[in-house]
């Protein structure tokens, strides 16, 4: 058994990497990373999964209700981390398997790979105290630099962390971003990051402060101009795991369940077979016996 | 672990200590941790006269360092030169009882304890007792609640009857504390305390405390006194126990605080085990009936949890004639937590009954609550089928069970599926092939279609479990050709379901099915268009060779294998090529 | 899915541990500069920095809170203080916890009301101790406040404040320790509940507001509590909640605004009203102060914000014999935007 294969037993029993082997995993993470394309293509049949965040056992989940990996082809459409109990776990376990199985499973940018976002919403507080130091988040965070920032199914569906970008009209011009970088502020690669589409005409200023939110005839527009069919994105929680928008031609992918342990939600995976036939896996979060103990001061904040 | 080892005896000892008063917490707690290996190099003289004095000042620190120096200290006798010398582990850990965090308070009075049970008996009375004393007399409620936890220990220990009156003494002027939560603490107190004292002590001191602490008019004391009346019923007389436990649980019945009537219903069985089936059925029966029927749900699910515990210490009779009444109406109780406790118990009560009144009364329960609305009432119930098999005979249960089984073979909760499924087997054995075929045979084909990954999994290992049951012959004519024949559909999830299927059931059928009908399909996947099936093939290649002839292995899967070896996909190369390696293997053998 | 329900043994203890939680989260907010509040830190023992959604939640309520307290003593100011008497009214802050509105006050100068606080006393007791401990607290007491505070007794017994240890399940008990501190039924009464109702079973609840309705005849009472126990949010926070040890026993009672106004109107309080925390937020919170503040951390986490918002309310009861109270109300200060559609959790 190679030492790759060794890590990810290890992780899927929910156990994080040494410091050292997490530097190896992430040195070899990068080789393969740096080879993909901002858009990266990807044969169907796959499955398309949304925000993880950090919710390990909810992620064994998802691979009980989807098949596990290689066998079942996945895109992971980004926010691996932050928010949840195990980031460290969840992110070098896809990470170990994306090193493992390259061809299997894709792994796309969300705004929560960033270094400014996880100093605020906890992953680098969660590597700080689970390794003492945080050179695991620098690691990590480094990696995210050089994830892919969107992935192209068949040349029909254009998948996406967060939406459209009115600096992007053409695929193209996704592919000459250089994203080696941490999440800017603004421009095409933060708003792919971060815009969602709503129910208006054009443009809009998203809440957020970052990214932008567009409307229906935006997504038709980008659809047509670059002959796709479907937009497949994620970001927003919907409690119903998935939603479309747009007559279709938009659907978010939501698969964290009972999000922060708190909302109560169900989750989705999407999956494709080889003629693109969709059919969408609801799930719920894992139960209290699977999940083990949760420790004393991890439960979930409220107004007290 | 010998890393760690070679690693302490290089540590600088001046450097542990420093980390001790270090910033940071990680680097405390980690020196707090290897307080041993720092007591070791210092020597037992140093640790007594440096070590302990300056841990004794390091009382203000996170708790989690106070924490691990709590449970360190418990086991530190060896390093301070033996027990004569435990004494000095005394102070520290007395520091550590008055703090605010109940975790490390608690962690302080365990350490005490162990260490109280090591000392010789000169210092029980020179240092222990007198501790405890000062305890309580705390100003701090945190002191005198840890003294509560120390006292049933310190009369354990004390060899003098004095000091044990004067520990009694202590015990009962804390169980009437001004601070509700002191008096909570000698309530939780209260069995340990009952354990160490003799009969006559028991009666005359232990239960005035116990009664005086069931009247408190803090319901959270109450609660925690209710708690004893099981540990106090097993160790007082029977007639004692009528006369003094008795009584209580009766008004606690009826308490005002469903809290404690909560805990009265989890009490109630260990008293009808004291007082044994004659007495039970007059004295604890009716408050038991009353709980059943409580207003508040909490309480139900407490008492409907406990019904076969309490039915299996009566006789069958009276279960029959009040108990059983109840356990219908809570079997379609309001409250799905009430329904899911019964689920979890109800056929425990099997044994108590007998198989006629099982089959006439319990079994419509059964039948109504594998039919309910909540997933988990359901699952509660099918773990225990194998139970139910037991009283009223697989014939019956078959019968009656057939029509919910085929029902939640369909249910919309995974769970509950694989429930159901991982149940199929112990169900054929006892149904036969053809009832079984018959009545499941098509279902269990259905699940290798299932949506979720995880039933289909488990539908292939169901097939393996039911042609080693029912045989070679039987596999081939009922399973073989409907799973080969599902190996066309569409997707390739389902084709991969099929391949892992045909994998499964290659031991347990004929050479010749296995060659003749299995292997071709198989092979025949080996062109799929999906690389996950190619590789799937390669993989289940793979655990065919050792059941084939060495000429089947090298002129039909060995050529196979080799033309997966050098397809584009790398993940079909590698798993081809680790097969062909396990051909070698198993063909040069 | 759902367990049975655990019952922690220590059940007031577990409610007690919520005044902690909230203590920490009002420094977290304090320290990011969310609202001032200089005396919080001496109330924490550990420090933890939240996340933004916690923040603006804690912000939110204490601004809202703050508002109604101001403008209560607004309107009871203009009472007139020409009868010669230092204070024209009284607040009484059931289950107040380590709460530090008091030194706030205090401090910049606006108090014009005696303060009660009324806990557990195992509450109390590290209060009074806290309070005896640190000067910059008990020097707003007044001179020679030390002598007035009494840890042991869990009490603090001074001209401007009062904290007394008493049940708040036992009327009577609280009703003689606030007479016996030298509570004026007959004075203007501000009642505070951020959170100490919803813990109580609803008899017990609602024979408190029965009681203050009959005591108080004129009085505002402020409710802060959570709400909507039935849709897939509201059942997790049960359950989380319960996990805690401090399950909401008196949520079923009140699942809504129309039920906590009910409570008031039913329990002898002239009249009511109620508005969940996403309505305060969007228009009855000063437009300036929020700007400000959002502007404070990154926030990524819309779809909670909304939902966690609609499950707290704030309620406003008032008793008002003499009429002195009759512009007390809500105030709206920017017209309620349009809901947003997306992202709503039922």
């Amino acid at each position: 058994m190679s030492d790759l294969d060794r890590w990810i037993e290890q992780l899927k029993r929910c156990e994080p990497l040494a410091e050292k082997n997490v530097k190896v995993l992430c040195e070899k993470a990068l080789e393969v990373l740096v080879e993909e394309s901002n858009v990266q293509r990807v044969d169907a049949p796959v499955t398309i999964c949304g925000d993880i965040h950090g919710q390990f056992f909810d992620l064994m989940e998802l691979f009980k209700v989807g098949g596990e990996c290689p066998q079942t082809n996945y895109l992971f459409m980004g926010d691996f981390v932050d928010r949840g109990f195990y980031s460290v776990e969840t992110f070098l376990l896809l990470l170990a398997l994306k090193v493992r199985y390259p061809d299997r499973i894709t792994l796309i940018r969300g705004n929560h790979e960033s270094r400014q976002i996880t100093q605020v919403y906890g992953f680098y507080d969660e590597c700080l105290r689970k390794y003492g130091s945080v050179n695991v988040w620098r690691y990590c965070t480094d990696i995210f630099d050089y994830l892919s920032l969107s992935a192209l199914i068949d040349n029909r569906i254009f998948c996406v962390h967060g939406g459209l970008s009115p600096a992007v009209s053409t695929l193209d011009q996704i592919r000459t971003i250089d994203r080696k970088q941490e999440v800017p502020h603004d421009g095409a690669m933060c708003d792919l990051l971060w815009s969602d589409p709503e129910d208006i005409e054009g443009w809009g200023l998203s809440p957020r402060g970052a990214g932008y939110l567009f409307g229906g005839d935006i997504c038709t527009n980008f659809n047509h101009t670059n002959k796709i069919e479907l937009i497949c994105r994620a970001h927003q929680l919907v409690t119903e795991g998935y939603k479309w928008m747009f007559n279709d031609q938009l659907v978010t992918v939501w698969s964290a369940p009972n999000y922060c342990y708190r909302c109560g939600n169900v989750a989705a995976i999407l999956e494709l077979d080889e003629h693109l036939n969709k059919s969408f896996k609801v799930f719920e979060a894992a139960p209290q016996d699977v999940r083990g103990v949760p420790a004393k001061k991890a439960a979930p904040d409220y107004f007290l | 672990m010998e890393d760690s080892k070679t690693d302490d005896g290089l540590y600088p000892i001046a450097i542990l200590i420093d980390e001790l008063k270090n910033e940071d917490v990680a680097l405390r707690l980690n020196s707090v941790r290897r307080l041993s290996t720092i007591a070791l190099a210092l020597g037992e003289e140093r640790t007594r006269r440096e070590l302990i004095p300056f841990i004794s000042e390091s009382n203000d620190d996170e708790d989690e360092v106070l924490l691990a120096l709590a449970e360190e200290l418990g086991r530190f006798i060896p390093y301070v030169g033996g027990p004569d010398y435990g004494h000095i582990l005394l102070s520290p850990l007395e520091n550590l009882c008055s703090v605010e965090e109940t975790v490390v308070r608690d962690k302080a009075v365990q350490s005490l304890g162990a260490i109280a049970c090591e000392l010789p008996a000169k210092s029980i009375s020179e240092f222990l007792v007198p501790l405890v004393k000062r305890l309580a007399g705390g100003e701090w409620f945190t002191s005198r609640i840890s003294c509560c936890g120390l006292l049933p220990v310190a009369h354990r220990v004390s060899r003098q009857e004095s000091e044990q009156q004067e520990v009694r003494g202590l015990y009962r002027i804390l169980s009437q504390d001004d601070t509700p939560m002191v008096r909570r603490a000698a309530a939780q107190n209260l069995s340990a305390m009952a354990e160490t004292v003799e009969q006559d002590v028991l009666s005359q001191e232990i239960c005035p405390i116990f009664i005086k602490l069931t009247q408190d008019d803090q319901d959270s004391v109450r609660l925690l006194a209710v708690q004893c009346c099981g540990p106090l019923a097993r160790t007082l007389s029977k007639s004692e126990c009528l006369s003094s436990v008795v009584p209580v649980v009766q008004r606690f019945a009826q308490d005002k605080s469903w809290r404690v009537r909560y805990n009265v219903a989890q009490q109630l069985y260990m008293l009808c085990a004291a007082l044994g089936a004659d007495c039970s059925r007059v004295e604890i029966v009716p408050p038991f009936l009353k709980l059943l029927r409580d207003s508040e749900a909490e309480v139900r699910v407490a008492a409907a949890s406990k019904v076969a515990s309490v039915s299996n210490l009566l006789d069958a009779e009276t279960v029959i004639r009040v108990v059983l009444p109840c356990v219908k109406v809570l079997a379609a109780d309001s409250s799905q937590y009430v329904r899911s406790a019964l689920a979890a118990v109800v056929m425990e009560m099997a044994p108590a009954l007998g198989k006629a009144a099982t089959i006439e009364h319990l079994l419509p329960v059964f039948l109504s609550l594998l039919k309910d609305d909540v997933p988990d009432v359901r699952l509660n119930i099918i773990s225990k089928l194998d139970q139910v098999n037991q009283v009223i005979g697989i014939d019956l249960l078959g019968e009656s069970l057939m029509p919910a089984i085929e029902n939640l073979a369909d249910d919309n909760h995974w769970r509950v599926r694989l429930a159901i499924i991982k149940y199929i087997p112990l169900l054929a054995t006892q149904l036969g092939a053809d009832v079984f075929q018959q009545q499941l045979g098509q279902q269990c084909m259905r699940w290798l279609e299932d949506q979720v990954f995880c039933i289909r999994e488990a539908a292939t290992q169901n097939l393996q479990k039911l042609a080693a049951e029912f045989g070679p012959e039987w596999a081939k004519e009922h399973l073989v050709p409907q799973v080969l024949a599902m190996v066309n559909n569409s997707h390739y999830l389902y084709r991969m379901t099929i391949l892992t299927a045909v994998a499964a059931l290659a031991p347990a059928v004929s050479h010749e099915v296995l060659c003749n009908s299995m292997l071709p399909v198989v092979i025949s996947c080996a062109k799929d268009k999906v690389p996950n099936i190619k590789f799937t093939v390669a993989k289940m290649l793979e655990r065919l060779v050792p059941l084939v002839d060495a000429a089947v292995a090298e002129h039909t899967i060995k050529p196979c294998l080799m033309e997966l070896a050098d397809d584009s996909d790398a993940d079909v190369q590698f798993f081809a090529q680790h097969a062909l390696q396990s051909c070698e293997v198993v063909t040069a053998a | 899915m759902a367990s049975v329900p655990t019952l922690s043994r220590g059940g007031d203890v577990s409610v007690q541990g919520t005044n902690d939680d909230a203590q920490i989260s009002k420094l977290s907010c304090a320290k990011l500069g969310y609202f001032k509040d200089e005396f919080i830190k001496y109330f924490v023992r550990r420090s933890s920095r939240r996340s933004p959604l916690i923040n603006r939640g804690y912000f939110a309520r204490v601004l809202a809170l703050r508002g109604l307290l101001e403008q209560f003593f607004d309107v009871v100011s203009r009472l007139d203080a020409s009868e010669g008497r230092q204070h024209v009214a009284q607040v009484l802050s059931l289950g107040a916890g380590f709460d530090t509105t008091f030194f706030n006050i205090e401090a910049e100068d606006r108090s014009r009301a005696r303060w009660f606080e009324v806990d557990f006393k195992e509450v109390t007791q590290r209060k009074a101790a806290i309070i005896a401990a640190n000067a910059p607290l008990h020097e707003q007491l007044g001179p020679n406040a030390k002598e007035k505070i009494h840890p042991g007794e869990g009490k603090v017994q001074t001209e401007a404040l009062s904290v007394l240890p008493a049940d708040l399940r036992d009327v009577d008990g609280v009703e003689s320790a606030l007479l016996a501190s030298g509570f004026d039924p007959q004075l203007p009464t501000y009642v505070l509940a951020e959170c100490v109702l919803v813990y109580m079973e609803a008899e017990e609840s609602t024979a408190l507001v029965r009681w203050l309705g009959k005591f108080l005849s004129t009085a505002a009472c402020i409710v802060y509590e959570q709400i909507k126990p039935g849709d897939a949010f509201g059942r997790q926070m049960l359950t989380n909640l319960e996990c805690r040890g401090c399950p909401l026993r008196g949520l079923q009672a009140t699942p809504d605004l129309a039920a906590h106004q009910l409570r008031f109107l039913k329990n002898g309080w002239q009249r009511a009203d109620a508005k969940d925390m996403s309505t305060i937020y969007r228009a009855y919170l000063d437009p300036t102060e929020k700007h400000r503040a959002e502007r404070l951390e990154i926030f990524d986490e819309f779809e909670e914000w909304h939902m966690i918002q609609d499950h707290y309310c704030l309620v406003l009861a008032v008793n008002d014999a003499s009429g002195v109270l009759h512009d007390f109300k809500f105030k709206q200060k920017v017209p309620i935007a349009a809901v947003p559609q997306f992202p709503r959790a039922d």
